[in-house]
């Protein structure tokens, strides 16, 4: 058991600096992601400049809602219908562990590389903004941490949902660019939600969206906002299981040139 | 002229009939729209309640019909578009466009267009007409404000098409086109809202007030005629400048048969 895990751990990581390599080989096409990634922050000029709070609880909340950003695999949907589609998926899974392993690699090793090349935004943080930092409560850290992981668990089951859709049919992932645009409306990205009109806020705590920018940078800001881990790790679980529900039914209708 | 005329219409019909293909698409891209559209009225609906903007809900929906203009200009026209020229320079087949006894800039920039966009310009265009119908907008105001949306939104291709020439260079265009989609996205609110030095930067940097704003003043009366004719000596400008760059770039490239 031991071995089997020490093994499995082996490759895993071998996996995990392949993806590391492939993702620095593309730094500068990455740069440009990352630049766009961070484009809500241009948002935070309008809060500092007239909102009702002070500058350093939005400067603080943007950050960390952008921080949040980099910790939603979506991607993984593309790669995955694009391999479906193109019956690339096949030399996959003749691997002995299951194509989902690679993703996951691929996408930690695109998490830390994005991480990297943020840095150079996030040292404005505290130019623009002195006292950025002296202010934060280390216990929020934790919290914070579970839901990035949380956020990041939760898309990846999204993404492989999406992309196993691919087997049935032609096009899936139109629908994530709709997706996109919840996320960046009424998940936090683009403007803080506690402005929304309250009876909107209401029927969005049901949905994954705020937990996924607006709970966990408003925590980690230092706001008055309560937690919902709970309700994302319902979404995961049941968004994870009818992933692996579709990709399973997927499978036994997937034929390949050649199979 | 009439000849790029008749391009322009051929291009967009082949594109057309391509995206007819893929229906499922359409649904996708109604269902974005929606989202998108619902997602910036809250938006800054929300933003003038707290007193971030100053602005009335009418004049908010002009701001925002704009920008989903751009948004749908950007999906349909800039993006693809853009997305072809770079495909033409990592491949080495831009000797297909220019052999063309036609403007090649011309012809990259109108080569292509997707069916994406389409449902993003019909809600803009419903939004921006439901806010000028409130606000009581004369035909005037309409007629020069449309001119003017017109000039920003080639004025904003162009700026594009100018950071595209990097692809001469570098072989990734696509997350450009994305971050300066994105910029553009920051005039949906007036620029003037922002902290100085954004707002020098989209003022001075990235055309966001010229493009954006600029024709939303004009829809809104707050602006002479005067303005549309630094707007087209604006995209004149650009258009020599992108000229010149593309005839800079072509320097630098080799072909799969040089």
């Amino acid at each position: 058991m031991v071995r089997g895990i020490q093994n499995f751990a082996r490759k895993f990581l071998a996996y995990l600096e392949a993806s590391l390599g492939r993702h620095l080989a593309y730094g500068g096409e990455l740069a440009f992601w990352v630049l766009a990634q961070s484009l809500p922050l241009v948002f935070l000029a309008l809060w500092v400049e007239g909102g009702p709070r002070p500058d350093l609880d939005y400067a603080r909340y943007y950050f960390f809602a952008w921080i949040a950003g980099f910790f939603h695999p979506l991607w993984v949907a593309y790669e995955l219908a694009y391999e479906i589609n193109t019956g690339r998926l096949s030399p996959l899974l003749l691997r002995p562990f299951s194509p989902a392993l690679d993703y996951l690699a691929s996408q930690l090793g695109l998490l830390f590389v994005s991480l990297v090349l943020g840095l150079p935004v996030a040292v404005l943080f505290p130019v623009l903004f002195p006292g950025f930092f002296s202010g934060l409560e280390l216990s929020r850290l934790p919290g914070y941490l579970l839901y990035l992981l949380l956020g990041f668990a939760f898309h990846f089951a999204l993404a492989w949902l999406i992309g196993s859709l691919a087997f049935f049919l032609e096009r899936s992932t139109g629908v994530l660019e709709a997706y996109y645009g919840l996320l960046y409306f009424f998940g936090g990205v683009a403007l803080p939600l506690d402005v929304l009109p309250p009876g909107l806020l209401r029927v969005l705590e049901w949905t994954p969206l705020p937990y996924l920018a607006f709970r966990p940078a408003a925590w980690a800001a230092g706001w008055e906002a309560g937690t919902g881990y709970g309700v994302l790790a319902l979404w995961t679980l049941w968004v994870g299981l009818l992933a692996a529900f579709v990709w399973r039914r997927g499978l036994v209708r997937y034929g390949a040139f050649g199979a | 002229m009439r000849g790029y005329l008749r391009i322009l219409f051929r291009s967009l019909e082949a594109a057309v009939a391509s995206w007819t293909e893929y229906r499922l698409d359409f649904f996708a891209a109604l269902l974005t729209t929606l989202v998108e559209s619902a997602g910036r009225v809250v938006a800054i609906l929300s933003l003038a309640r707290v007193g971030v903007l100053d602005l009335d809900p009418d004049r908010a929906l002009v701001y925002v019909g704009a920008a989903t203009l751009m948004s749908g200009f950007f999906v349909s026209v800039v993006g693809p578009n853009l997305v072809a020229f770079s495909r033409r320079l990592l491949e080495g087949t831009l000797e297909y466009v220019l052999l063309r006894p036609r403007d090649p800039v011309f012809l990259l920039m109108t080569e292509t267009a997707s069916l994406w966009g389409m449902t993003d310009l019909w809600a803009g265009a419903i939004l921006l007409g439901v806010g000028l119908f409130r606000l009581g907008a004369g035909p005037g105001e309409v007629l020069v404000g449309a001119l003017a949306l017109g000039l920003g939104m080639v004025l904003a291709y162009l700026f594009a098409f100018l950071l595209a020439l990097v692809g001469f260079f570098s072989v990734y265009v696509h997350n450009l086109v994305n971050l300066v989609a994105g910029l553009f996205g920051a005039g949906q609110y007036p620029v003037r809202a922002y902290a100085p030095l954004v707002r020098a930067l989209l003022t001075f940097v990235v055309p966001v007030y010229l493009a954006l704003n600029l024709p939303v003043e004009l829809f809104l009366g707050a602006r002479g005629v005067g303005a549309v004719l630094g707007l087209f000596l604006a995209v004149l400008g650009l258009w020599l400048l992108v000229r010149l760059g593309f005839a800079l770039g072509l320097r630098f490239y080799t072909s799969a048969s040089s």
